[in-house]
């Protein structure tokens, strides 16, 4: 009768140490993984209310456009994952629609983000040698949602930016695109390595850059490009830029097309005049970080955030709600900064990036741990590019007229106590369920 | 409508009238159907009550607009299938 005579004893030495180790890892995971789940479930309940409203049928419900390059030395597919993680289940409960750009190689999403503001610019009614190619899918739709008086929604729009890879060819992009002239540049003398000559459409097949020398490059600059006597267009390629010389015409999709060459550089912004059609706030936007690390060596690191994805799952979700809220400020710059250089030091530009170079900007210092984090494959050249312009690698510069509509989406304070409350238990409205009723 | 003279026209205008209100009439009855199911299940009383009543406005009203924005989105596809002459692709 009653309880037989066990003796109770502790596993082994060897067993203890086998379940402390496995029992401690696991734990942590599933606390990291618990943490995470209710964080964002925080977060998508501070939005969800955005479901619930009602949009009259003539008018699209609002677009934000997100922002996605693959990070160095890796594919596309992490940055996807990364953004269905962390960003889009914030996005769904708010039932908010979503447009993406995406981009493979450096420089992708400047020159989708270039070509999408110079096609609004040009739908907008400033005039260009190339009329709005009214073929274009998108064109025909917004004709046809014209026609049909469908207009877009009343408020801001938005847009998202993961990674600081992307956040400097947003910035680029932007400038080149308000700032940048309407007709592509003339491409150089030198030979482009397409048989079809110089077709006027934005793709132009350049194979080296037409940018004149004075922008911040590693080499000397050289003077503009007519020091080459070559007129011809067929004329033997130059070795650089085998990367780039797909014959194709479209540039919607990254692989395998040309990516057309920034139209304007840094260091011809102050002369630019900026497009009438430009708007006095340009649409507000959020980065989104992205911790990424490869290598062997970075292990210890990539153990501790695989453990720690409670918290950027916290901060993403911060930066996601405020996008969907569409609660901004304008960017804050500091006067008088530094007088640090905004280009590289070896070149002579530094005068037109004086001016610039007066104020620090916030823009500059976003997301800016995360570039220690890349691959060492990002600070190499190729052999033939050395002339081109590297928009990871070089520092973000600014044009204040653009830097000065340029707004951010960010939590306010009572938004911040609010989803605090929501942590704690809370219902999204508050304790009681008063303002349920409709 | 180029190869037909004013007669068979005519008879093509009045078919396509004929179909338009058949659809409409389908419609109709579709939307009967669905929202009497959805909405009332309750035959205690055979007066409809305000929850009901409420119920099937609503449906109506949400078939209404859905249909309305599907054909807006529709029209906008055909246009650009119209011009491209093929679906558009994505």
């Amino acid at each position: 009768q009653g309880l037989p005579n066990f003796r109770l004893r502790l596993p082994s030495r060897n067993w203890m140490i086998f379940l402390s180790i496995t029992g401690s890892w696991t734990a942590a995971v599933i606390y990291d993984r618990r943490e995470k789940k209710r964080i964002q479930k925080k977060w998508a309940t501070v939005v969800s209310h955005l479901a619930e409203e009602a949009v009259p049928t003539s008018v699209m419900p609002r677009k934000l456009t997100i922002f996605l390059t693959a990070p160095p030395a890796d594919g596309l597919m992490a940055a996807r994952d990364h953004f269905h993680e962390y960003v889009k289940p914030i996005l769904v409960s708010a039932s908010l629609d979503w447009d993406a750009i995406e981009g493979r190689r450096e420089g992708d999403v400047r020159a989708a983000l270039a070509e999408r503001i110079r096609q609004l610019r040009k739908l907008k009614g400033e005039h260009s040698t190339e009329p709005v190619e009214e073929e274009d899918a998108d064109v025909i739709t917004y004709r046809q949602r014209q026609r049909s008086g469908i207009r877009e929604w009343d408020g801001i729009q938005g847009d998202i930016i993961i990674g600081r890879n992307t956040w400097k060819e947003y910035v680029r992009g932007l400038h080149e695109g308000w700032l940048g002239p309407l007709d592509p540049p003339p491409p150089p003398p030198e030979a482009d390595p397409l048989p079809s000559s110089t077709p006027p459409e934005s793709s132009t097949p350049l194979s080296s850059t037409t940018i004149p020398g004075s922008q911040p490059s590693e080499l000397v600059p050289d003077t503009p490009h007519t020091t080459s006597d070559d007129a011809s267009p067929t004329t033997t390629p130059p070795p650089e830029s085998p990367s780039e010389t797909p014959p194709a015409e479209q540039e919607k999709k990254p692989t395998k097309r040309k990516q057309p060459d920034p139209f304007i550089s840094p260091s011809q912004y102050s002369t630019a005049t900026l497009a009438p059609t430009c708007p006095p706030e340009l649409p507000p936007s959020t980065t989104i970080s992205f911790p990424h690390i490869l290598g062997f060596l970075n292990t210890p690191t990539r153990m501790y955030r695989f453990l720690n994805r409670r918290k950027v799952a916290d901060d993403i979700g911060r930066q996601t709600a405020a996008a969907v809220l569409a609660s901004y400020r304008p960017f804050a710059e500091s006067g008088h900064g530094d007088g640090a250089f905004l280009g590289d030091d070896a070149t002579s530009s530094g005068d037109e990036n004086q001016a610039n170079s007066q104020r620090r900007w916030e823009q500059q210092t976003l997301l800016i741990e995360e570039e220690a984090e890349w691959h060492k494959s990002v600070r190499k050249t190729k052999e033939g590019d050395q002339k081109k312009e590297r928009v990871w690698l070089d520092e973000v510069v600014l044009d204040p007229r653009i830097a000065g509509r340029m707004r951010r989406f960010e939590v306010t304070p009572e938004e911040e106590q609010r989803a605090d409350r929501i942590r704690n238990g809370e219902g999204a409205l508050g304790s009681t369920d008063e303002e349920r009723d409709r | 409508m180029e190869g037909l003279n004013a007669q068979e026209q005519r008879e093509l205008q009045s078919r396509m009238e004929k179909k338009q209100m058949k659809e409409f009439m389908t419609m109709y009855s579709n939307m009967v159907q669905h929202c009497f199911d959805d909405c009332i299940n309750d035959f205690t009383s055979k007066t409809l009550g305000s929850r009901e009543e409420g119920c099937v406005m609503r449906c109506i009203d949400k078939r209404m607009k859905g249909s309305e924005r599907i054909g807006n989105r529709f029209q906008e596809q055909n246009a650009a299938m119209a011009q491209s002459g093929a679906l558009p692709g994505r």
